[in-house]
């Protein structure tokens, strides 16, 4: 009988060099660890004001603590302190997300003059955010106001219907 | 001086201990990892610096998108519970095989008009058909006759009889217009849901203000 030349019965190893399986594995857990941990989404949790609640018997806010922001169109932001009892006096002034003139700024600014105002006693130096989003201001502008309430620790704010004086008022910005 | 003899040893070692945790390791993510659902449209979710991890039970979500809202809520059983009664308010009646269907069909937007013509659909034209659904209809003026506010009441009220408290994640794209979070924000608070949560996109905290 004819028999298989082993080559000399020189013995082939049966191990194999298992380096590139492991990378491959490493390579792989990396891929799934990375994707379950990010694409998790993540929630900002907002309280609107009641609406039951009965508005006479709340003590109203002084006026210096207050800054009102409107959220216009085309990501603008228009704003002026106090909370608009007297629309012919209020200065409403422009300012955008981001850049020169941002709201984080304003919001700031806003926060060190309330919290060293003298004439506010030490329970009141707290900043009050008002937010009036305009119909024409999208989703985006909202999350990036609330971020800006987090990012500049307000404690204190709500988002508020639009008042139609307060709409007149933008509209006289946007004209000069 | 006598050589010292260093025995000579191989440098290569035994890998397969290695490659079994890196596959085990492999499976293990490969199970928990859960594949997002299909949607029946992109949704982009603006970003904010908020790192809370959005919980998966007990959850409605509406996703807004346009002047549209979809709503999406977990747990099969239910889903076909809040399908029959809103069956029975509107006036549809569902057949076993699309309770079964409407059950597995995750985000929908169809008004109860469209619903059956939605649930009898081939799988294959489904999805098409569900992006095309206007959304579930929200008529604030007449909140009798609002089926976005029936859909949330019912299913909140199904969930408190199984003893479950009920969270409403809002997801809605970057370019909703306010107008339609406003609709979404009254029907909420018109049953006394003033708490609620936005879904958002991991984004850095600026890092000026450490000043």
């Amino acid at each position: 009988m004819a028999e298989i030349n082993t080559g000399g019965g020189k013995k082939v190893s049966t191990r194999i060099d298992l380096t590139p399986m492991v990378d491959l594995g490493f390579l792989l857990v990396t891929f799934f660890m990375v994707t379950t941990t990010f694409s998790k989404p993540n929630v900002m949790e907002l309280a609107m004001p009641d609406k039951t609640e009965d508005v006479s018997k709340i003590t109203p806010v002084k006026e210096s603590r207050a800054i009102t922001l409107i959220l216009g169109e085309k990501d603008r932001v228009y704003y002026y302190h106090g909370t608009g009892q007297d629309p012919e006096n209020t200065k409403v002034e422009t300012a955008y997300f981001s850049g020169e003139k941002s709201i984080r700024k304003v919001i700031l600014q806003h926060k060190a003059d309330v919290m060293s105002n003298p004439n506010l006693s030490a329970k009141e130096r707290e900043p009050i955010v008002l937010i009036k989003p305009d119909s024409k201001c999208n989703f985006k502008n909202v999350v990036d106001v609330l971020d800006e309430m987090k990012i500049c620790d307000i404690g204190i704010y709500a988002i508020v219907d639009i008042t139609a004086p307060e709409k007149e008022m933008i509209k006289n910005v946007k004209e000069e | 001086m006598p050589k010292v003899k260093i025995p000579r040893k191989s440098t290569t070692i035994d890998m397969t201990a290695m490659c079994d945790v890196a596959f085990l390791l492999l499976t293990f993510f490969m199970l928990t990892t859960k594949f997002r659902p299909p949607e029946p449209m992109t949704v982009d979710t603006p970003s904010s610096i908020v790192s809370m991890p959005k919980p998966d039970k007990n959850m409605i979500l509406l996703t807004m998108k346009d002047n549209r809202v979809f709503l999406d809520v977990d747990q099969q059983q239910v889903r076909v519970q809040a399908l029959e009664m809103m069956g029975e308010k509107y006036g549809v009646k569902f057949t076993k095989q699309e309770e079964v269907v409407f059950s597995n069909l995750g985000t929908f937007g169809a008004p109860m008009a469209n619903m059956k013509q939605l649930l009898s659909a081939g799988a294959g034209d489904r999805d098409a058909l569900s992006a095309q659904m206007p959304g579930v209809p929200r008529d604030t003026a007449n909140f009798d006759k609002c089926e976005l506010f029936d859909w949330i009441l019912f299913i909140r009220q199904i969930k408190q009889s199984n003893e479950n408290d009920v969270k409403i994640a809002i997801r809605g794209d970057v370019k909703t217009p306010y107008s339609t979070v406003k609709n979404v924000i009254d029907i909420l608070q018109k049953q006394n849901l003033n708490q609620f949560s936005f879904v958002t996109d991991l984004e850095a905290k600026p890092s000026t203000l450490n000043k």
